[in-house]
Parts: C-alpha cells; sequence; structure tokens
C-alpha cells in the first residue's frame, strides 16, 4: 500500500519534469550542460548550432528554468516522498481526505512548471529591463511567486475548509497567465524574426 | 553464490582485459567504481571530508605546478621521447570505444551533412576492436587498442603519421596510455602513462581492501592509479565537443559514466584530404577524464547520501556543476587541468550549507504541506 503511494506520488510530482527531460532536453546535450550549469549562456551561444537565432534566449531561459525546477522540486519534496514509504500517512488538514504527500506531489509537479515559466518570464524582463514591459515583466514574476508560496500555505490550513483546492487552482491560475505571457512574447518574436523574411 | 561471484569476477575480467561487448565494459567499471566508492564509505565521516579535501588540494598541486609529479612525468615525456611503461592499456581501451560510440553521436549533433563521416566512424569503431602486434622492444599485453592503431584505417597513412605526430604530444591522459605504433614510423612514440602518487592513492586502495575479489581489486588498484585529471582540450572544435560532451550525467550515486575523448590538435601541415582531416578532427576532439575522479565524486556523494536526501540531491547538483565548469575552463586555457578540486570543492562546500541550512527549513516546511518554496 505504501509502495503504491510512494511511486504514485513520484510519478505526479516529477511527471512534468521527467517528460520534459526525455523530450526535449535529453536529446541535446547542449540543453543538458546548461540545465546544470545556469550561468553559461555566453558560452553556449558561441558553440550552439543557430548562434544568431533569437529563439536562442528562449531555449536557453527555458533550459535553465527547467535546471532550476529541477532542482527545487528535487529538494524541496524528496523528504516527503521518502516518508511515504513508510507505514503511515499524514492527513492534509484542510482536505481531510487527501494525504499531505498527494497534495504535495500535485503541488510540486505544477510548481515545476511554474519555475519553468517564471524563468522564461524574468529572462525577458530582465533582458528588456529599461522598457517599462520588462520591469512589469520582473515584478510580475516576483509578486506571483510569492502568490504561490502563500497559496500553499492554503494547503495546510485547518480554519479554510478544502483549503487545498484553492492552492491550486491559484497555482493553475498563476500557471496559466505566466504561459500566456511567454507566448505572447515568443510570438512577438517570431513576428519580429520572420518579418525581414516575408516579402 | 560462490559460483555466481566468480561468474561475475570473470566475466568481468575478460571484458575489460580483453575482448567484449563496449556496453559490458562499460558496465562492469561502472559496478566496480560504485563498489569502491562504496566501501570508501566505511569510512569516518570527517576522515572522508578531510581525504576529499586534501585530495582536491593534492591534484591542484600535481597537475598545475611546474615542480609537480604529473606535470614533470609530462614534461620528461615528451622531451625524450620515451614511452612510459603502462599498466593500464585496458582502460585505455575501454576509454577508446567509449569515444568512438560517443563520437557518433557528436558527429551527428555537430556536423549536418556527414554520412560519409559516420560511416567512416563506424568503421573505425569497428576497427577499434582489432588489435595490432605491439611494438618489438617494449612489453606490454597483447591486445591495446589505442587511438592511434585505429588510424592505421583510415584512408591514408600520411594523415595518420601526422596525426599521430600532432596528437601524441598531448596525449596526457591519466587513463590513457596510447602505446603508439612504431610500424608507423611516427617521430614520436611515445606512450604516456602516469603513476599515480603512492600516498593518496593506495590509501585509498587499501581503506576499500574489505573485498574478497581480490583480483578485482588489484585491477580496480591499477584503474584507480589514474586518479588524476587530464582535461585536455586543443582545438576550437573541441570546444564544440566540450559544449555538448555532458550528455549523461544520470544517477550520480554511482556516476561512472566514463567518457573520454581524446583532443587532438590541429598541427597537420601536410594533409591531404580536407575531409579526412575534419573527421580525424571530430573523433579525436574532446576531453578525457579519469576514472579515479569518477571514483572520488562518487564517495563524495555517498557520504552525502549517509545523511539526508536533500544533500544527496545537492551535492550532486553541485559536483554536476563542478564538472562543467571545469570543461568550459578547458576550453578556455587549452591545458591540462584537474577535474577534482572545483568539483569536490563545490560539493563540500554545498554539503555543509545543505546541511546546515536546507534540511531544517524544508523539514519544517514539509509539514505544513508548503511544498511551493
Amino acid at each position: 500500500m505504501s509502495l503504491y503511494t510512494f511511486f504514485g506520488c513520484l510519478l505526479v510530482a516529477y511527471g512534468p519534469i521527467l517528460s520534459i527531460f526525455f523530450l526535449y532536453i535529453g536529446q541535446n546535450a547542449q540543453h543538458v550542460l546548461l540545465m546544470v550549469s545556469r550561468r553559461s549562456e555566453a558560452g553556449l551561444n558561441i558553440v550552439s548550432a543557430n548562434p544568431h537565432s533569437p529563439f536562442n534566449q528562449s531555449i536557453f531561459s527555458f533550459v535553465t528554468g527547467y535546471g532550476y525546477a529541477l532542482t527545487t522540486t528535487l529538494v524541496s519534496y524528496i523528504s516527503l516522498l521518502v516518508e511515504s514509504i513508510g507505514p503511515g500517512v499524514i492527513m492534509c488538514p484542510s482536505c481531510p481526505q487527501a494525504t499531505t504527500f498527494f497534495i504535495s506531489a500535485v503541488t510540486t509537479s505544477l510548481f515545476s512548471l511554474l519555475h519553468i515559466v517564471w524563468m522564461m518570464v524574468a529572462f525577458e524582463g530582465f533582458s528588456n529591463i529599461r522598457k517599462p514591459s520588462g520591469i512589469a515583466r520582473v515584478i510580475w514574476v516576483i509578486g506571483s511567486h510569492f502568490g504561490a508560496s502563500y497559496a500553499t500555505l492554503l494547503n495546510g490550513s485547518e480554519t479554510i475548509q478544502y483549503g487545498c483546492v484553492y492552492s491550486i487552482i491559484t497555482c493553475i491560475g498563476i500557471l496559466s497567465i505566466s504561459t500566456a505571457l511567454v507566448a505572447y512574447s515568443l510570438k512577438s518574436r517570431y513576428q519580429l524574426h520572420s518579418h525581414p523574411h516575408s516579402s | 553464490m560462490v559460483f555466481a561471484l566468480w561468474n561475475f569476477a570473470v566475466v568481468g575480467l575478460v571484458s575489460i582485459f580483453w575482448k567484449g561487448p563496449l556496453w559490458l565494459q562499460q558496465g562492469y567499471l561502472t559496478v566496480m567504481s560504485s563498489l569502491m566508492a562504496f566501501s570508501l564509505t566505511g569510512l569516518e565521516e570527517w576522515t572522508t571530508w578531510i581525504l576529499l579535501g586534501l585530495l582536491a588540494v593534492w591534484d591542484l598541486i600535481a597537475v598545475l605546478c611546474p615542480f609537480g609529479p604529473l606535470r614533470l612525468l609530462i614534461e620528461s615525456s615528451r622531451k625524450q621521447q620515451r614511452e612510459v611503461p603502462a599498466l593500464l592499456y585496458s582502460v585505455n581501451a575501454v576509454w577508446f570505444m567509449l569515444a568512438a560510440s560517443d563520437h557518433v553521436r557528436l558527429s551527428k549533433n555537430i556536423i549536418p551533412s556527414s554520412s560519409m563521416k559516420r560511416t567512416s566512424l563506424e568503421e573505425e569503431e569497428k576497427s577499434s576492436l582489432s588489435t595490432t602486434p605491439p611494438p618489438t622492444h617494449i612489453e606490454q599485453p597483447r591486445e591495446i587498442t589505442n587511438g592511434r592503431k585505429r588510424t592505421v584505417t583510415l584512408t591514408s597513412i600520411t594523415d595518420t603519421i601526422h596525426s599521430l605526430a600532432s596528437s601524441s604530444e598531448y596525449e596526457a591522459s591519466t587513463s590513457s596510455t596510447a602505446p603508439l605504433q612504431p610500424n608507423a614510423a611516427a617521430p614520436g612514440t611515445r606512450q604516456h602513462r602516469y603513476h599515480t602518487q603512492p600516498s593518496s592513492s593506495t590509501l585509498a586502495s587499501t581503506t576499500g581492501g574489505e573485498h574478497n575479489r581480490n583480483d578485482l581489486l588489484s585491477q580496480q588498484q591499477q584503474i584507480d592509479t589514474n586518479r588524476f585529471t587530464r582535461l585536455r582540450t586543443e582545438s576550437v572544435s573541441s570546444t564544440t565537443v566540450a559544449a555538448q560532451s555532458n550528455t549523461t550525467e544520470g544517477d550520480a550515486s554511482s556516476s561512472q559514466e566514463q567518457r573520454r575523448r581524446r583532443s587532438n590538435d590541429t598541427q597537420r601541415n601536410n594533409e591531404n584530404d580536407e575531409e579526412v582531416r575534419d573527421e580525424e578532427d571530430v573523433e579525436r576532439s574532446g576531453l578525457k577524464l579519469g576514472l579515479g575522479d569518477f571514483v572520488f565524486y562518487s564517495v563524495l556523494i555517498a557520504r552525502a547520501a549517509l545523511y539526508d536526501w536533500i544533500t544527496t540531491v545537492c551535492c550532486t547538483i553541485a559536483v554536476l556543476t563542478g564538472l562543467t565548469t571545469t570543461i568550459f575552463l578547458l576550453a578556455i586555457y587549452k591545458k591540462a587541468l584537474p577535474a577534482l578540486p572545483i568539483s569536490i570543492a563545490f560539493g563540500i562546500l554545498f554539503y555543509f550549507v545543505a546541511k546546515t541550512v536546507l534540511v531544517p527549513y524544508i523539514g519544517a516546511l514539509c509539514v505544513f504541506g508548503m511544498v511551493g518554496l
């Protein structure tokens, strides 16, 4: 029983991470390198296959965010995961029907995606720091990061019924807004890039 | 139990020191290094940390200082053009075949239109398993496959000679002792072999002496004598290799993916064939990393694992980051660099930081279900 819990929570929590790794990052060794050491963008630009592509920054920020997500999710969830092999369970205080393991697993998977997206938004924000859109992005990242973290407080609170549901919804909301930001900027960059080529 | 153990040992011997499938060799070296690292965890905690710290300092001194023993060895073997008697050809063969398979992948990555190159790489991979008669004036084990011998199968002998000449100068890897074939009439039939400095590595070997398999242990001692890392790269193409080399850093607690690629010098004066030169460049560009380094990385991570999962993860990432930093430094400086110090410094630092800061923090948070940070 507890072993089922272990594997279930493992896959739930680390599903996005593992799938992204095997699909996208594992195929290019550069990305693996960047994932591990996140400050090597300049060096990698030299050796990348397509140095002047405007999407390089997006790819780098994606991979960097992925690396950061991997680190934080591993560090934050692994203790709980290992506990779940043991014989007992901890019920989530605000949702008494679900174990803490599971709720935390879901939260972890959401946070991994959130970290990736936050890193991408932050990259664009910091590279356009003079413009108001850059500053706005950075403020959004910091603010939503705090917001998501505080939302997980709802997981453990006992006074708010179904607090865990609220926290998951909040995190999904922040994730969707951030993804929309990223998609918007990618699209505008794509249009800028392809515009000289179009007749 | 005895039967299984015996078979394991014999197959290991055969696959490492004689012919065998590449994956088997890799697997055996991985398992041996893991066992070695595991047995070293029998040391006390502070002993391990101090040992790792001193090893890092020693590596730094031995490689970089002008009076360091390894540098002297490199210099003397280069000057006198004398072959250093070596005991570790088999490891070299492994490295070499690893290099071949990695190079196939490598060429696919960085050379888009390389069908011809790929096929020639495959043929070289096959030929790397062939053995050539050793030089008569040196007593060596029979089968030695090294990169130089592989070049005999290339298209032109002149290329062989010049690549031998140029690459042999920089043949300074711990685990790779590549005996050159005198039949190729290479001007410098050199052979580099680095005897480890007795104190640290024999300490490491003797503390692991609880192994019952003494024969494998002695092999492991031989392999562990390659503790010093050499990372060399000489050409710009090898920076691309360096950037792409870190493909498989999977399970770090038994993290002995031995990767070794030979880096080649681009001084080729009489190259006839441009394409062949590019192929050789691709094939030989790369970096070499000693097996002993991976053993010590594993010791560090095993010791971190004995405390908590979080420290394991942190130290894994620290060691990997140190490794990639070293690779980048290699691309910048283009000479032999010790691979141990940076990774071990990061690892030790992260271990203690994680132990004091992260573990209680996460422990306090997870109880509340606040997994997101």
